[in-house]
């Protein structure tokens, strides 16, 4: 046994070596790792029949009704091996009221479904027992049914789902979608995610794709056949003249087609990140100068909005991270460290350096200042923001990777001016600096004391969250902010920009008559490929890595 | 009549076509090597090349000049070189391949340039990537100069003789013992198992599998070990069979396997008619019924040729001229360096072309007739010809808004009149032919010298070869040319390169009882020549497959002007180049490129003078107008699409002048060949073209690397979301990497996706069971 297991882990060096060696350096470590732990554990066996809780909580946690879902040809023999001998199996589909035995002890009484494979979530047998949520019900279940088996094994992260996809129940961007459902923590996510389910958005992706395709069927003609069809070989005295006689002559509408294309894609590339934000959040981030009562709105907020979802763990211990649900979108609000011209403070000075970073990449800023000291305030913020905004535009020049990461959309209009401690000004407000309050979204006067004001700022940060997400265009029609987006994942935005990139060349392309009409030929196939990589027609293994990993087991 | 045409008037006179049977006359007179006839069939061979096309040069050429000792074997001597379709060689995509086979020290290029009597670049105003060159032979020429050419080639002779069928085997047994007894088994057993209990055919069936799969992986290991031949029958003597040992056979029969030639509804047994003959070449019958024997995968198609008519019986005033370019660009990449012409443009003895045009009535009469078109075995009776060389009738029908399709008169050579009138194919009844030919413009007095006929024949899928060509049941068995679905000069040359060197290498290696050699395979980023191959042995092929440029990936890449530098080394490499003039050409040109391209990056000006000096339309217009204190290399300027290399590198010899410090040598550019400009120029225009395509090819690589194993069953317990299309394409291709998977026509990337996890899966699988004794013993 020992042998075997060091067999094992020398076999994972193995993996390890290679996969480090093919991948090189452009991957992430946490990549290869978790392409080196799902190789792993594949190992054991895919075939087999795989099981899980797939409901809420733990097997240690008492539920009402606990969900157990197996998956695999074993399913059926499974579930009776459960029952007592001779007991049929539920009519597939139908929910049948069966009782569960292990060594002829009665285990529980369980509604249990059988869904014959490949009409069934992952495409294979699978049975749901619907058990009582009792840590004691659960666990004698699970060890029943990984004794009744030897084939069966607890379902790794995102198994099912894997399954799901790989026997062609879900594209990629569904698998995506049903990775955002899960991970759902308010509404707008929810209906977001569920039009992609849909298929919505490959839908659109595939539209594109064939209209490219039918230009570049056009440009393989020219250049394959054109001769004998005599396409702009005669000479012009004026070259301008021949040139778009030319261009007529080889592209007919292809040039217009393409530009439309190029449009509808770029109004989608242009959308503010509006998908982005409305899967990952809204990064809030409140900067402001230490003791200017950053802390406390962050508590108050933490407080008052019940539709806390979580505090993020792992969150480092200078930005503090907690997720709000305003309107129905999902926000990140951030607690940083307080801002200070001149520190000998290390420790402080990282903090500032975190701030800095947080607030950088933000999508909205709540600016605090101390009523009291609001001078002095209004100073630091403005070194900050302008800091911010900076680096911002610089990052954008020589940004090759256009929307990878989240980049923020940081301008004046999305810094909340915040003035704290009102309750403590006796001589009533001081007068503001236009120059500097000009393009804010706004000025607060609060009070985190007396909770004065806290409300009008709520509300407005929420109409701010949402017109953010909803874009521009007024959408009286839609069902939910955001409704409408394309891009929901940097990596659709990416290759989306690529093709844009390649239309945008073949557009001066084309317009150069004959003598470029392969390269022009050459841009159309680029952006073909982009966007087959967003459906999933190309590298559709790094997405997918990436994508079961973020699983729970179960699902 | 200003027709610039050197015709003389050395006409063959019309024969009353009646369409017969009509063999060639056994007894000829080119017969010169008979004398040795018996030697040559008494010796044995590394490689044996059947046939005496455009594959069958290029493949007994290439096998000679990897060292080995090679016969090309036809039946009959005088016809080897023949253009049995158009006189004309290159064109878009096809030039490409000519190119690469010169790049590789092959035939066809350089025998081409010398036969060539019109030249041309077709694609000439698109950019250098799709420009392909292309040139008409005269017939006469060509023939006799490759024909010259194979008689004094060393290692190579050249027998005339016809091959019946092949010798297999590795015991040295004859191969006719091996089908029959495998049938036998086959018999024996399934007949106990119908006998018995039915438990006990249960019980008999691994036992009754064990056997198909020793039938089966017998036929796998046969091995070729010659050729039967019978030689043509001769006044003195009779026609004798003989066996003839070789090590390796490269079969390129063309469109003879079960050859039927068809006018209207008259069909009869042939390979092609001789040469504006009412004579035909008789069809390989033995080597078919071989192939079929051992399973080989064949198929039916058919392919036409238009009728010939009389250059004196042309109005040519009414027609378009379009004379050649001259100078001409050859094929040959040493005369190209050597800034030689081909003989025919020296000697000024060019021939015009001239253009027509189907009309309407022409339309009519094609659609009127339908009914007098030959029947074929192909497609219910349609016939399975080549999509994009179709015949007139298939284009008419296919675009009935259109009123006419062009339609080039070629002449034929210097010494004949005869006319090939190019997009004319369609093997309607004679009468009927000149009915349709004399509704066109400056033909309506046209005299037919030989009607159009079309051919049905026999190919095997050429899923059955791996990209050696060799096939994949026989060892040292290869195929090349249109035997493999292609149609072509080109396509058939470039296979029978690839085949011929192959057969080549590995018979040397194996008479010198070496290790078998690597093989010589063109990647698709390497070669048009890789692509054809690839599409072929991967994808099969339901339609004569011709080159296009449209089929290559990396286009930008491979282009006609580099083909030496994507292709010689490795030619080097493999043995296949050994001609000195041909490397020392290839590193003169590949220094004075890196030169020329240097010197490019080192200079520099601001935009603004670039503009002042080229114009500004010249130096890209707007788009630089607005970055005007910049300064750009030259190498910057060029990529714009309209710039020159020559308007650059005037200004850069002005500038030069004007700082006139520097003495006039180093000022005025060393001059070099045109082939060097031209690749200069391209290398710069493409340059981040290239580069991104690097980065695919070497993720192409990575992933043709990733192997399928051969044993993989599809079906829908494994492969569950697979339509039933793909799981039968995929048994019967059995791709051995996912980029072979990838390139069969259907297969959806979802598909390859799936089968991609179920091999990942089946392979850990593997890996754990053959891990597991290990385990045990050491743990015992």
């Amino acid at each position: 046994m020992t042998v075997f297991l060091l067999s094992c882990l020398f076999r994972r060096q193995v993996y390890a070596f290679q996969l480090t060696r093919r991948q090189t350096s452009f991957v992430p470590r946490a990549r290869i790792l978790s392409r080196l732990y799902s190789t792993i554990n594949n190992d054991l066996m895919e075939d087999d029949t795989i099981f899980a809780l797939s409901s809420g909580g733990s097997a240690a946690q008492a539920t009402a009704v606990a969900i157990i879902r197996i998956s695999g040809t074993q399913a059926p023999a499974i579930l009776q091996s459960l029952t007592t001998p001779g007991t049929l199996l539920p009519k597939p589909r139908y929910a049948a009221l069966r009782k569960l035995y292990y060594k002829e002890q009665p285990l529980d009484q369980a509604l249990v479904l059988y869904f014959p494979g490949p009409n069934s979530f992952t495409g294979e047998d699978v049975v749901e027992l619907h058990c009582h949520g009792s840590r004691a019900v659960v666990q004698g279940v699970l060890e029943a049914i990984s004794d009744s088996s030897k084939l069966a094994r607890y379902a790794e992260a995102g198994e099912f789902t894997q399954r799901a996809w790989r026997n062609g129940k879900m594209d990629v961007l569904q698998v995506e979608a049903l990775a955002d459902l899960l991970t759902a923590d308010t509404n707008t996510q929810r209906l977001q995610a569920l039009q992609q389910l849909e298929g919505k958005l490959s839908e659109t992706y595939q539209s594109w794709r064939e209209k490219l395709i039918a230009g570049l069927a056009h440009a393989e003609a020219v250049i394959d056949f054109g001769d004998d069809e005599r396409f702009g070989d005669d000479d012009f005295e004026d070259p301008e003249v021949g040139r778009r006689l030319q261009q007529e002559s080889v592209w007919g509408g292809v040039i217009d087609q393409m530009q439309s294309l190029c449009k509808e894609m770029e109004v989608q590339l242009s959308d503010q990140r509006r998908g982005e934000l409305v899967r990952e959040g809204v990064r809030i981030s409140i900067l402001g100068p230490p003791n200017a009562g950053k802390s406390s709105l962050f508590n108050v907020l933490a407080q008052r909005d019940a539709a806390i979802v979580s505090d993020t763990p792992g969150t480092t211990r200078d930005v503090l991270e907690l997720t709000l649900n305003l309107g129905g979108v999902k926000c990140i609000l951030q607690d940083t460290a307080g801002v200070r011209t001149e520190t000998e403070d290390t420790i402080e000075r990282e903090g500032m350096k975190r701030a800095f970073a947080a607030a950088s990449q933000a999508d909205l800023i709540v600016s605090m200042v101390d009523s009291t000291d609001y001078q002095a305030g209004i100073n630091i913020l403005n070194r900050v923001l302008t800091e911010c905004i900076r680096s911002e535009e610089g990052d954008d020049d020589n940004d090759d990777d256009i929307g990878v990461s989240g980049v923020g959309s940081l301008t004046p209009e999305s810094v909340l001016l915040v003035r704290n401690k009102y309750d403590l000004l006796s001589d009533g407000r001081t007068s503001l600096d236009p120059a500097t309050t000009n393009d804010l979204a706004g000025i607060f006067d609060i009070s985190c004391v007396t909770q004065e004001g806290i409300d009008h700022f709520l509300e407005s940060l929420t109409s701010l969250v949402l017109s953010r997400v909803s874009g521009t265009e007024p959408s009286s029609s839609s069902r939910y902010p955001g409704e409408g987006a394309l891009i929901t994942r940097a990596r659709h935005r990416q290759h989306a920009r690529s093709a844009v990139d390649a239309l945008n060349r073949f557009d001066f392309l084309s317009r150069q008559g004959t003598i470029a009409v392969d390269m022009a030929a050459e841009e159309l196939r680029l952006a073909a490929s982009e966007l087959g990589r967003i459906t999933g027609a190309v590298d559709v293994e790094d997405v997918l890595d990436k994508l079961f990993t973020d699983f729970c087991i179960g699902k | 009549m200003s027709r610039a045409l050197l015709l003389r008037v050395n006409f063959v006179k019309s024969f009353s076509f009646r369409p017969t049977p009509l063999f060639f006359p056994k007894h000829r007179e080119f017969s010169t090597s008979l004398k040795n006839q018996n030697a040559l069939l008494n010796q044995e061979y590394d490689v044996i090349v059947v046939g005496g096309g455009h594959a069958g040069c290029d493949a007994a050429a290439a096998a000679a000049r990897t060292g080995a000792k090679t016969a090309l074997v036809t039946q009959r001597l005088d016809t080897i070189g023949e253009l049995s379709c158009n006189p004309s060689i290159g064109g878009i995509g096809k030039g490409h391949l000519v190119r690469e086979i010169d790049a590789l020290d092959g035939l066809i290029g350089t025998v081409a340039d010398e036969a060539g009597i019109h030249f041309r670049v077709l694609n000439r105003s698109k950019g250098p990537a799709v420009r392909g060159p292309r040139a008409q032979m005269d017939r006469d020429l060509y023939k006799t100069s490759m024909q010259a050419t194979l008689k004094s080639y060393p290692n190579l002779h050249l027998i005339e003789a016809s091959v019946q069928d092949l010798l297999l085997d590795e015991s040295g047994s004859p191969i006719e013992s091996l089908a029959p007894m495998s049938m036998e088994n086959t018999i024996r057993v399934s007949g106990t198992g119908l006998l018995g209990m039915k438990s006990q055919s249960d019980d008999r069936r691994p036992e009754m599998d064990k056997m198909m799969h020793s039938a089966t992986s017998a036929t796998r290991n046969a091995r070729i070990r010659g050729v039967i031949v019978q030689t043509t029958e001769s006044e003195n003597q009779p026609a004798t069979r003989h066996e003839i040992q070789a090590r390796a056979v490269v079969i390129t029969t063309g469109t003879f396997l079960r050859g039927v030639l068809m006018i209207g509804h008259d069909r009869y047994a042939g390979g092609r008619h001789l040469r504006d003959s009412e004579l035909v070449e008789p069809p390989s019958v033995g080597l078919a019924h071989t192939l079929a024997r051992f399973k080989f995968p064949l198929g039916r198609l058919k392919t036409g040729t238009p009728p010939r008519i009389d250059g004196s019986s042309i109005d040519w005033d009414a027609c378009t001229i379009q004379p050649s370019e001259v100078p001409a660009q050859p094929f040959s990449h040493i005369r190209q360096f050597n800034e030689e012409q081909p003989p025919m443009v020296t000697a000024g003895t060019l021939i015009d072309c001239y253009q027509t045009a189907t009309n309407e009535k022409t339309h009519e009469l094609v659609m009127k007739y339908e009914h007098t078109l030959p029947i074929y075995d192909g497609l219910d009776g349609k016939g399975n010809g080549p999509r994009y060389c179709p015949s007139l009738y298939k284009k008419v029908q296919r675009f009935p808004d259109r009123t006419g399709h062009n339609c080039f008169l070629e002449p034929e050579g210097l010494n004949t009149n005869i006319v090939y009138p190019n997009g004319m194919s369609g093997p309607y009844p004679e009468e009927i032919q000149l009915k349709i030919i004399r509704s066109m413009k400056g033909l309506g007095a046209v005299d037919i010298v030989r009607p159009g006929y079309d051919v049905e024949y026999d190919f095997v899928n050429p899923q059955a070869l791996t990209h050696t060509l060799e096939t994949k049941s026989i060892g040292g068995l290869f195929l090349a040319g249109q035997i493999c679905g292609t149609t072509g000069y080109e396509e058939a040359a470039a296979q029978g390169i690839i085949a011929g060197a192959n057969a080549g290498r590995a018979a040397v290696a194996a008479s010198s009882g070496e290790n078998a050699p690597s093989p010589l395979i063109i990647g698709r980023d390497e070669g048009y020549i890789g692509v054809l191959i690839d599409d072929l042995v991967t994808r099969g092929t339901l339609e004569p497959y011709r080159m296009f440029t449209s089929r290559a990936e990396y286009r930008i890449s491979l282009r006609a002007d580099n083909a030496d530098l994507r292709l010689t080394r490795k030619g080097i490499d493999f043995g296949l180049v050994r001609d000195e003039e041909r490397i020392s050409a290839l590193d003169a040109r590949e220094m004075l490129i890196g030169d020329r391209i240097e010197q490019l990056q080192k200079f520099d000006l601001k935009v603004t003078e670039w503009s002042a000096r080229g114009g500004n339309d010249l130096m890209g217009g707007a788009q630089v107008s607005r970055k005007q204190g910049q300064k750009k290399t030259a190498e910057e300027i060029l990529i714009m699409p309209h710039v020159t290399l020559n308007d650059v590198e005037n200004i850069m010899m002005d500038v030069r002048k004007e700082s006139a410090e520097t003495s006039s040598d180093e000022i005025s550019f060393m001059k070099c060949p045109l082939s060097v400009y031209d690749t200069v120029e391209a290398s710069v225009k493409y340059k981040s073209y290239v580069r991104r395509q690097y980065k695919d090819m070497d993720s192409w690589r990575r992933a043709q690397g990733l192997r399928i194993p051969p044993d993989v069953v599809y079906d829908h317990n494994n492969l569950p979301t697979l339509s039933n299309e793909e799981l039968e394409k995929l048994t019967r291709i059995r791709p051995s990497t996912f980029h072979e998977a990838s390139q069969i026509s259907g297969m959806t990337p979802q598909s390859l996706v799936y089968l991609y996890h179920h091999v990942m899966r089946r392979n850990r699988q593997r890996d754990r069971r053959s891990n597991e004794p290990v385990t045990i013993s050491a743990s015992s």
